[in-house]
C-alpha cells in the first residue's frame, strides 16, 4: 500500500434510482454519507471522511449506486 | 493435505469481506475461500435491479478474482463442502480435496426454502437468489404470476411480475406482509399499496398442490379455489447451509451457534453472516440476521477476531427496498416478539418501534422515516425510555 499514490476523491455522487438503503455507506462513512426519509444515501460532507474511507463506503454499496471520480474526472469506482 | 492458515467457507460478501480484512491485518497468512457458485462474487441485492431492467447483470459483480488473488486470496469456486471435522481441522470437498487450517470461517449462508408439500408435478418455483434464478425471472412467461410468500424476496416477485404486465396474485398464509414483524396498520398500509398498484392479495391462502395443465400450471390452494397461472414465485425464507457441518463437532441450531465475537463453541472457528446464529447484545439473544448490511459487517469482523481482534458485534442491522415508489424499512431487531409496539401513522406513512425491557430493540416504517435517525440512536444506546418518551414520539 505504501508504494501507491495517495488516493484523491473529487466527486462523489448518488445514484438515486440504484440506492435501496442498505445503509453501509453511511455506517463506514458517517461524516460524509447519511439515510434522507425516503432511505437515500446523500452526501452530507463531501470531505467528511478521508478518501479510503469514502472508497471503502462505495465498496461496501450493494447496488454500486456510489460513483466516485478524482481530479481529472476519471470514474474510480464502480471500475467500468 | 494442503494446508492454509484461514479458510473461509462461502464465497458471498461475507465470506471474501472477512478474506479481505484478513489480508489488510496479516500479510503472509495463506487463505483460501470456498464458494459453490462459479460466478465471481457478486450482489444478490441488484438481482430486483437486473430483473426489472434497471442495471445490467455485468454491472452486479462485486470482486475479480484476478484481484483477489493479487492480493494473496485463493479463492476456489464451484467447490461445495462437505464435510468439516473440527477436532482435525479439516475441511473436505465434494471433489475429495481435503484441506487444514489455522482458523476456520464458516459463511455459508443460505438457501431459499422450498414448499413442504410434494405435489408440484416437477413444477420448480421462481426464486430470486442466484444469477440464474435472475435470469428465470426474466424469461418468465406473462400472463398470471402467482407469488408465494410474504417478505421482501416475495415483493421483488411481485413488483417484477408486474412491471412485465403479469396479473399478479399473491398468497399470503397469514394476515399480510412480514408475519409478526408488522403491526395492523403498518400492514394494513402496505397491503393497499400492493392491491393499488394491481395485484391481487389472498391473505391466510397457502397453496397446497402444483400441476401441469398444458403450459399452465394449477395452483390450488388452502380454501379449497384453484388458480390457473403462468408462473409460480416463492420467497418463503432462508435455511442456514449447515447439513455439512453435521459430525464436524460445531454446534448448530437455527444456524451456526456463536457468542457476540462470532466464535463457535469450537476454538478457531467463527461464524458470521447469513448462516450465524450469533448472541446479539443489542436484544441479549441469539438469532439469525439474514441482509446485506449484517453479512458485510460480521465479515469484517469475524476478519478482524481471527487476526488477534476482541470486538464484540454489537449493530443496528438495517434493510429496505422501494415498494411501489413508497419506501420500506425494517431496522434492528424485527424478528423477537416485543413487549409492545408503538405505532404512529399520518397520512404519509406508518412508523412502528418494537419496545422490549423498556428499550426499542426494532423499528418498521412503511413510507418516509423522518426519525430514522432518532431511533438509530435508542436502539444503539439501548436507551430507556419513559411512557412519556413514547407518548412524545406519537405525537411528534
Amino acid at each position: 500500500m505504501a508504494d501507491k499514490q495517495p488516493l484523491k476523491i473529487s466527486k462523489i455522487h448518488v445514484d438515486r434510482d440504484l440506492c435501496i438503503g442498505a445503509a453501509t455507506c453511511a455506517v463506514i462513512a458517517l461524516k460524509t454519507f447519511k439515510m434522507d426519509d425516503e432511505n437515500k444515501a446523500v452526501i452530507i460532507d463531501p470531505n467528511g471522511d478521508d478518501a479510503e474511507t469514502i472508497l471503502m463506503a462505495a465498496e461496501s454499496c450493494p447496488t454500486k449506486a456510489i460513483f466516485l471520480e478524482d481530479e481529472n474526472g476519471t470514474q474510480i469506482y464502480p471500475n467500468a | 493435505v494442503q494446508r492454509y492458515d484461514h479458510i473461509i467457507i462461502g464465497a458471498g460478501i461475507c465470506g471474501v469481506t472477512a478474506a479481505e480484512t484478513i489480508r489488510a491485518r496479516d500479510a503472509h497468512g495463506s487463505i483460501l475461500v470456498i464458494g459453490d457458485e462459479t460466478h465471481p462474487t457478486y450482489s444478490r441485492v441488484m438481482l430486483p435491479h437486473v430483473v426489472r431492467g434497471k442495471t445490467e447483470e455485468a454491472r452486479i459483480f462485486l470482486r475479480d478474482d484476478a484481484a483477489l488473488a493479487a492480493k494473496g486470496i485463493e479463492v476456489r469456486r464451484g467447490a461445495s463442502v462437505t464435510h468439516v471435522d473440527a477436532a482435525a481441522k479439516t475441511v473436505a470437498t465434494r471433489d475429495g480435496v481435503t484441506y487444514t487450517y489455522g482458523k476456520l470461517l464458516i459463511a455459508s449462508g443460505g438457501r431459499p426454502k422450498t414448499l413442504a408439500f410434494h405435489d408440484i408435478d416437477g413444477i420448480v418455483p421462481q426464486r430470486l437468489q442466484t444469477v440464474e434464478d435472475a435470469r428465470a425471472v426474466i424469461a418468465a412467461q406473462r400472463g398470471t404470476s402467482v407469488v408465494i410468500g410474504a417478505g421482501f424476496i416475495a415483493l421483488e416477485l411481485i413488483m417484477s411480475y408486474a412491471q412485465q404486465g403479469s396479473k399478479v396474485v399473491a398468497l399470503l398464509r397469514r394476515d399480510g406482509f412480514f408475519g409478526d414483524a408488522l403491526d395492523g396498520a403498518s400492514r394494513e398500509r402496505l397491503a393497499r399499496i400492493v392491491t393499488e398498484n394491481g395485484v391481487e392479495l389472498r391473505t391466510r391462502t397457502e397453496a397446497v398442490e402444483l400441476h401441469r395443465d398444458g403450459d399452465d400450471v394449477v395452483v390450488r390452494t388452502s380454501d379449497g379455489g384453484e388458480i390457473v397461472a403462468q408462473t409460480i414465485g416463492i420467497g418463503i425464507g432462508i435455511d442456514a447451509n449447515i447439513a455439512f457441518l453435521d459430525g464436524s463437532g460445531i454446534a448448530t441450531g437455527r444456524g451456526v451457534l456463536t457468542d457476540e465475537f462470532l466464535r463457535t463453541d469450537v476454538a478457531d472457528v467463527y461464524a458470521a453472516g447469513d448462516v450465524a446464529e450469533f448472541l446479539d447484545p443489542l436484544v441479549g439473544v441469539r438469532h439469525v440476521v439474514g441482509n446485506w448490511q449484517n453479512a458485510l459487517f460480521q465479515g469484517k469482523l469475524a476478519g478482524e477476531n481471527m487476526t488477534g481482534g476482541d470486538i464484540a458485534f454489537s449493530r443496528v442491522t438495517a434493510y429496505s427496498i422501494t415498494c411501489f415508489g413508497v419506501p420500506v424499512s425494517f431496522l434492528g431487531a424485527t424478528d423477537i416478539a416485543p413487549d409492545r409496539r408503538v405505532v404512529r401513522e399520518d397520512g404519509a406513512g406508518t412508523v412502528q418501534l418494537l419496545i422490549k425491557d423498556a428499550r426499542i430493540i426494532g423499528a418498521t416504517c412503511i413510507g418516509p422515516f423522518a426519525d430514522r435517525a432518532w431511533v438509530m440512536e435508542r436502539i444503539e444506546g439501548r436507551t430507556i425510555l419513559t411512557d412519556a418518551d413514547l407518548a412524545g414520539f406519537r405525537q411528534s
